[in-house]
């Protein structure tokens, strides 16, 4: 057997050539629209992701959950189809529609076999045109959205995560729910849903991406067909910018079981800003890159205090935070909140060594190429990088403004985004202290 | 998506060496066999630089020891951590250093390893899951510090979430007196008790190159892959000790059926109905059952066009969600779920007497012909949008060659699919649905209604 093996060591001196990430992503435009798109006609399918600016951001206070209902309701029969015949419309040719609130947009997924192209092009324009809103489905969604909200009162990570947004962002619209509460939700009208429908489906808040078998020309008629009916410009209210909370600041919630789930975090940085990817970097080393993380290997692999332990930067259109989340056994989840702020002082302290952030960088560059290996997934970043506001040449420039960030600019960005001022909340068995 | 091929038929291992001919129009699939006995399938998929190279391996929780509950998948583990050339914790770090991502999970019939990278680092990964399919080194420390992960795992997968205590529970009962009621994770205290002794008695038996199946999807052919395979995979001794025979239920009823497992639960907000029916074993003579059973679950569940949703969402408001889902694709007894949360005033009386009538009128009546044609669709349509997808592909075959099917078995599954008649899914739900056969749960906050 051992004639088979070159030594491992040969493996890390290997020039790395990341694979090219993308597939030449080409932009159409058709009057005030514009889409992303990239043609590959190898299976007779295509995915269009649509996303409207708004979201459950723009739901007003008492109206929370105002967006994902009508997110829930866009599938639920239009024009002369009432619920149940607009979905056996859908199925007699295999067509997914379907549709979602974020925070801040509002998101659309159709799917289709190439052969039914036009039913599916003509559904899609039903759904965002006549959309019905009767009153049977709006009732049907609310109970289907309410059951939601019970359901997210019983996973204890749920619980936790929507307790920290609250802590972080107070009155501010991210600190809600998107499905709102049961008090809100319960006032939501039909008025309230179609006004909400015209305010948000418009065409100067749309982004397009679409991937699969469709040349050119046919997305440029698809894009006039379905999307130039829509109204010129959107009419939602102006969501205000929001720093989050400054720590320290904790809250436990006492929850029956073996663990205690635990989220925590402060402020994060923007896409724009300067540090980004250098923050982006420096938490892939710290938490962001699974098993090989330091929070992976510090809390799982050497202690066995966790089976999961990650985090993460979650950049909103008004708003950033850090974050990072553990579940661990009552006895030790003091312990393993203790070993996860000895590695963020690590990090801020003496930043990183040359080999690390090299294969740190690898890492991220390399494994790129893994977001773009099939059609949906490459229709997923093509309206992901739009939502972020990068420009097209994103999907080069990426992984050459990662290339670029130095260890120095680990140790900065670590000393400037990781303070040891935390926000957190668990929920189990052991109100975790910040003390030490 | 539906699961392409959630379907098996049997042990015969019938080894395919030729390349397969799917319809014309039809995935590509490249078979071969080494000399020590490893299989290995290619799928190939020009579209990115990328592949996904997959080890399966023909164990799994259901091939346990008694009393060693958890050994399957504590050893998926250990895997990890450290062989004779590579130092524990350095195996995903190498792999991610190269600009590739890897797992592995463990179900109760097969145990899979899988790294997803850019095509010219294929070599490294192959010569490194080779290394540790003969030469781990099981350390009784790092097997004490993984025992805790994997306790911490089970605390949040199950012992913290009702609804899978109950699912556990119901399983204990449903397949009772075979390997299938014991949880893929273990029990608790069979967990806390494994040790480094246990695992290298099953590492000796079960990780050989005999009793593996290589599945490599993305941007290779087999011409590329199989000098790839002699140069790292070949030299790798057979161990010549497949898994025994397992005892699989033919009298499927089960004991106290009419008895449901009930889990009152605090934690518990959107009270939950469900109930399980065990399967017959899947086997080369009742495919075309299968099959039917497929169209069945279609039916029933199809989204909104459902009957189950029609019927108890839509008319009588009885539930906020249903559905249904049939889970053939195991070695033993598979089983059919449907489910159901309850809507606020609704009762599990309620909820079980509109499921039974459903039931019973697809036994009575078989379903439309347009009914037929929906579900058929949405299934066939499925093989063709998995097709969009590498992982995807690597994951229906290589689950497919675990339960002794070939890959011909899999692209034939469509053809299967269309033949199934109104007829067939009122004869499947005659013979896969009685209520003798099931074990219905509740899971409530308050146990009220």
């Amino acid at each position: 057997m051992q004639r088979y093996f070159i030594p491992f060591f040969v493996t890390l001196y290997l020039a790395v050539s990341p694979a090219q990430a993308s597939p030449p992503v080409q932009e159409v435009h058709v009057r005030d629209l514009s889409a992303w798109m990239v043609s590959e006609a190898s299976l007779p399918i295509f995915t269009l992701e649509m996303a409207w600016r708004g979201g459950a951001a723009t739901d007003p206070d008492a109206k929370s959950g105002l967006s994902m209902l009508m997110a829930r309701l866009m599938n639920e029969g239009a024009g002369d189809m009432p619920a149940k015949a607009f979905q056996q419309a859908l199925a007699d040719k295999a067509i997914s529609l379907s549709f979602n609130a974020g925070r801040d947009e509002v998101t659309g997924k159709l799917r289709c076999l190439k052969r039914y192209q036009q039913t599916c092009v003509r559904l899609l324009k039903l759904a965002l045109t006549a959309p019905r809103f009767d009153a049977e489905a709006v009732a049907r969604m609310k109970q289907e959205q309410s059951s939601a909200i019970l359901r997210a009162q019983q996973s204890p990570s749920a619980l936790a995560s929507s307790a920290f947004l609250k802590m972080a962002f107070g009155a501010h619209p991210y600190g809600r729910s998107k499905d709102g509460t049961q008090a809100s939700l319960a006032r939501l009208t039909r008025g309230d849903i179609q006004a909400h429908y015209h305010n948000t489906f418009a065409r100067d808040n749309l982004k397009l991406a679409l991937v699969g078998d469709m040349t050119r020309a046919q997305t440029r008629r698809l894009m006039r067909d379905v999307f130039a009916a829509l109204p010129a410009q959107a009419n939602l209210p102006r969501v205000p910018d929001v720093l989050a909370t400054r720590g320290p600041k904790t809250k436990h919630i006492e929850r029956r079981g073996p663990q205690t789930s635990v989220t925590f975090g402060h402020r994060g940085v923007a896409y724009k800003d300067d540090l980004f990817f250098p923050a982006f970097v420096m938490n892939s080393i710290l938490g962001g890159s699974g098993f090989s993380s330091r929070l992976t290997e510090e809390v799982r692999e050497a202690r066995g205090l966790a089976y999961s332990v990650y985090s993460y930067f979650l950049s909103l259109e008004h708003g950033d935070l850090w974050l990072g989340s553990v579940a661990s056994d009552n006895k030790t989840t003091q312990q393993a909140l203790d070993v996860i702020r000895a590695q963020m002082r690590r990090i801020a302290k003496d930043g990183v060594a040359e080999p690390r952030l090299e294969a740190a960088k690898t890492y991220m560059t390399g494994a790129y190429a893994l977001r773009f290996d099939s059609g949906a997934k490459i229709a997923q970043q093509l309206i992901g990088v739009q939502l972020s506001n990068w420009p097209l040449d994103y999907f080069k420039s990426r992984n050459q403004r990662i290339e670029a960030v130095q260890v120095e600019d680990i140790k900065a960005a670590a000393q400037r985004l990781l303070a040891d001022e935390l926000l957190l909340v668990s929920v189990g068995q052991t109100p975790v202290s910040l003390a030490k | 998506m539906k699961p392409w091929g959630k379907f098996f038929f049997g042990l015969g291992l019938a080894f395919v060496l030729a390349n397969c001919t799917p319809a014309p129009d039809g995935p590509k699939v490249e078979t071969a066999r080494l000399a020590n006995g490893l299989e290995i399938i290619v799928l190939p998929d020009p579209r990115a630089d990328v592949v996904t190279h997959m080890l399966w391996y023909r164990v799994g929780s259901a091939d346990e020891p008694i009393g060693k509950s958890g050994i399957a998948h504590f050893f998926e583990h250990l895997m990890f951590r450290g062989t004779e050339k590579i130092a524990p914790g350095e195996f995903s770090k190498t792999v991610a250093r190269l600009g590739g991502q890897d797992n592995a999970f463990t179900s109760y019939d097969y145990t899979a390893y899988f790294q997803r990278i850019a095509r010219d680092k294929l070599p490294i990964m192959m010569q490194m899951e080779a290394e540790r399919m003969r030469a781990l080194i099981i350390n009784p420390d790092i097997v004490a510090v993984e025992r805790d992960v994997i306790l911490e795992e089970r605390s949040m997968r199950v012992d913290g979430r009702p609804s899978s205590l109950l699912s556990e529970q119901m399983r204990k009962r449903l397949h009772a007196g075979t390997a299938y009621s014991v949880p893929v994770i273990g029990w608790r205290d069979e967990i806390s008790a494994l040790n480094a002794t246990d695992a290298q008695r099953f590492y000796e038996r079960y990780y050989a190159p005999d009793n593996a199946v290589l599945v490599i999807a993305g941007a290779v052919t087999l011409a590329d892959v199989l000098p790839l395979a002699e140069t790292y995979y070949a030299g790798l001794t057979p161990s010549q000790a497949p898994r025994d025979a397992r005892r699989v239920a033919s009298d499927l009823r089960v004991r106290d059926y009419a008895s449901p497992q009930v889990r009152v639960d605090a934690r518990v907000r959107q009270d939950s109905w469900r109930r399980l029916y065990r399967l017959p074993q899947s086997t080369a003579e009742n495919r075309q059952l299968f099959a039917a059973a497929d169209v069945l679950a279609e039916v029933l569940d199809g989204g909104l066009t459902g009957r189950l949703y029609q019927a108890l969402v839509v008319e009588q408001k009885l539930a906020s969600g249903v559905g249904a889902y049939a889970d053939s694709a195991r070695l033993d007894n598979g089983e059919l779920m449907i489910y159901a949360s309850l809507a606020p005033e609704a009762s599990f009386d309620e909820i079980a007497g509109a499921m039974d009538a459903q039931i019973e009128r697809l036994v009575q009546t078989p379903p439309s012909e347009a009914e037929i044609a929906r579900a058929k669709m949405q299934l066939v349509s499925s093989a063709i949008f998995a097709r969009d997808s590498q992982q995807s592909m690597a994951d229906i075959f290589g689950r497919a060659a675990m339960l002794g099917l070939t890959p011909q078995d899999v692209l034939n599954w469509t053809r299967e699919i269309e033949a199934v008649t109104p007829e067939d899914v009122r004869r499947a739900a005659e013979k896969l649905l009685p209520i003798e056969h099931s074990l219905t749960g509740h899971l409530s906050g308050t146990g009220e209604r």
